[in-house]
């Protein structure tokens, strides 16, 4: 079954090199949900999300002839959807890089719902440092080792492992202080 | 109670994009398409015969347009070479001119004082100036005696 993705994403990917449209349509809506997520967790704002994600497809069709695999590809996407999405914050003047402990925390509130926590963590995430924000991205909705958010960020290994460690203590301290209770024990 | 890392999970799952999402990169698609054709239709700017077609073993290609503004812009800067230098000899004959004007009006003026030093000599010598009437002053020509009679304002 995945040998036959591949091969139809395979296909997929040789149309789309030779012209074919349609083909780059499939293409699109395979990945579309990948590379909106990245940019809406990173930019937190849906509309400048979705111009990153267009952006990032256009990027791909113009260098479809550069692309070797469907595995190539969806790194290429991830890397050009990071790129794309840190250039959007520096345009807007937002990718000033704080300390994490600096990182704001969100105000405790009376229900503690699943979504209401997710709401927290999410706000939380988006609160981080933009490198920190994107590796714990790549790490928790995308489920990348850390060799591949490496290469995916263009930083060395050992700069993902501490960034990533130190990212995920800062939120867990964050939320336990927001949530008034040590709910998350230190892995 | 879950871990963090699965309530990250959780927080940070994918979203679909809003409706017609796809639809709107293929428009962008096609439109970078199109404009990929028209560009590769329309014609390359013809080359200038004349010039080699490589330099130094690199392969050069100069169009007429190009040609053709290097050449107004160096027409220009001759034009307006050749009008400063016109403009510093016109200057310095206007210049000559003026100091040739200014030398025969100081001999005329040389000669004229001459002739006036030596008729004053002339009658000098006769003794004839001892004759010639005092004109005094009239009252009436300087109606003031002086800055003495100009009352000052009381301090």
């Amino acid at each position: 079954m995945k040998d036959q993705t591949r091969e139809s994403q395979n296909a997929a990917l040789a149309r789309a090199a030779a012209g074919d449209t349609a083909a780059f349509e499939e293409i699109v809506r395979a990945h579309q949900s990948m590379v909106f997520s990245v940019a809406c967790h990173f930019l937190r704002d849906p509309g400048r999300a979705e111009e990153i994600a267009q952006e990032a497809f256009l990027r791909l069709y113009q260098n479809l002839d550069r692309i070797e695999s469907p595995e190539h590809m969806v790194q290429w996407l991830r890397k050009v959807t990071w790129r794309c999405a840190i250039d959007e914050l520096r345009r807007a003047g937002r990718g000033k890089e704080t300390p994490l402990e600096d990182v704001a925390e969100p105000a405790a509130q009376e229900r503690r719902g699943d979504v209401l926590l997710e709401g927290r963590l999410w706000k939380l995430v988006g609160s981080l440092p933009p490198r920190a924000r994107m590796m714990v991205i790549l790490r928790y909705q995308e489920d990348l080792d850390l060799a591949e958010i490496a290469k995916t960020m263009d930083v060395p290994l050992n700069t993902v492992k501490s960034g990533l460690a130190r990212a995920v203590g800062v939120l867990r301290q964050k939320l336990n202080r927001v949530l008034g209770e040590v709910k998350y024990e230190t892995a | 109670m879950k871990p963090l890392e699965d309530e990250l999970r959780n927080a940070l799952k994918r979203r679909e994009p809003p409706p017609g999402f796809s639809g709107r990169v293929m428009a962008r698609v096609e439109q970078l398409a199109e404009d990929r054709v028209r560009i590769a239709a329309k014609p390359a700017p013809r080359r200038a015969p004349w010039l080699p077609s490589s330099w130094f073993g690199r392969r050069v290609s100069v169009s007429f347009g190009a040609v053709a503004a290097l050449a107004a812009v160096v027409l220009l800067a001759i034009g307006v070479a050749v009008w400063q230098q016109h403009r510093i000899v016109q200057e310095r004959r206007e210049g000559e001119a003026a100091r040739a004007q200014l030398i025969e009006a100081l001999r005329l003026t040389s000669s004229k004082l001459n002739h006036v030093r030596t008729k004053v000599r002339s009658v000098t010598d006769d003794g004839a100036l001892d004759h010639a009437p005092n004109r005094h002053r009239s009252s009436s020509e300087f109606p003031f005696d002086g800055p003495q009679s100009v009352a000052l304002p009381a301090a």
